[in-house]
């Protein structure tokens, strides 16, 4: 697997500084979250070049560009761009059959481009391979179900070669507080399965922003007014530990 | 999915990395390794391994820091 930083763990970042945040945590992919600071507007092929460009220069590839919003026309119109950038669309499932879907990704392999589809379990990897006859490639956003993450073994087996995406909510700064929350067990697991694609880390809930600036190795703390001004002062973060009631 | 098996550990909870290094490693068939990734030099693992594991476990530097070290661990042919 290959870890790598989503801009939603630093959305005020423009490119370049997400780019030096994940290499200083050594990772050399960044997933790109539509809207966040890195500057890139959707669809905006000439900028996704330039972006992409950019990118090799640190020695990052981007490893998707994710969207909030499944409408099969606005995805449509963004197969060049992901072309140009160079990386997957991420996309929740959209809502279309199984005509719609072959349309869809006639569009994306015409472009030279690839759709990534969202899933959280294997029900839904299921019925995402069922619409589109077995071709939709699947990005598994791992959702912890009752602070665990449910059975990650039947979910890998669910999605099969078609897995080419993880996105998980924490690890970075929270992995001391997600303790027996099946982290370790499914990452055992995508071992196993000799999956090798992108594994992305954000925040799980906004109050983590500041710890996850910490653990970027940023200066300064997040939000208005408090851009670094006073050199490299960085206040500590407290973080709840598992268990730390027992 | 590929053939490189390859665990990384660098955001795995502390309490569970060895683990689920231990159970990747026990899942290994003779001959077969995997890739351990980790943010520092995981050398007390191998202290582990050689008490635990003793004579069935080969131990391999790919990469050494300074940010991403990279071991090859396989189990011994029988």
């Amino acid at each position: 697997m290959r870890l790598t930083l989503s801009s939603a763990a630093a959305p005020d970042l423009d490119l370049a500084g997400l780019a030096g945040a994940a290499l200083r945590r050594g990772f050399t992919a960044v997933e790109l979250v539509a809207g966040d600071g890195h500057g890139i507007e959707a669809g905006d092929r000439r900028a996704a070049i330039g972006a992409a460009a950019r990118l090799a220069g640190e020695g990052v590839s981007p490893a998707a560009w994710r969207v909030a919003a499944a409408d099969a026309e606005l995805l449509a119109g963004l197969a060049d761009f992901s072309a140009a950038l160079g990386a997957p669309v991420l996309t929740p499932a959209p809502v279309i059959g199984a005509e719609g879907w072959r349309d869809l990704q006639n569009r994306y392999e015409s472009a030279g481009a690839e759709l990534l589809v969202r899933v959280t379990s294997p029900e839904e990897a299921d019925q995402m391979l069922d619409v589109s006859r077995g071709d939709a490639r699947l990005a598994w956003d791992v959702a912890a179900s009752g602070g665990r993450i449910q059975d990650p073994a039947a979910m890998i087996s669910a999605c099969g070669d078609r897995l080419a995406y993880v996105a998980l909510r924490g690890g970075g700064p929270e992995a001391m507080a997600q303790e027996g929350q099946g982290i370790g067990e499914m990452f055992t697991s995508l071992a196993l399965a000799r999956y090798s694609g992108p594994l992305s880390l954000r925040p799980s809930r906004p109050e983590f922003h500041r710890a996850w600036s910490a653990w970027l190795g940023r200066r300064g703390g997040w939000g208005c007014g408090s851009k670094a001004g006073g050199g490299n002062r960085m206040e500590p973060v407290a973080l709840p530990v598992a268990g730390a009631d027992r | 999915m590929s053939e490189i098996m390859q665990l990384d550990v660098r955001v795995i909870p502390p309490r569970e990395k060895h683990p689920a290094i231990f159970r990747t490693f026990d899942e290994l068939a003779p001959g077969e390794s995997f890739v351990l990734v980790n943010d520092h030099d995981p050398f007390p693992l191998r202290y582990q391994f050689q008490a635990e594991r003793t004579g069935a476990f080969t131990w391999e530097y790919l990469e050494q820091g300074p940010t991403v070290w990279r071991v090859e661990i396989g189990r011994v042919a029988e």
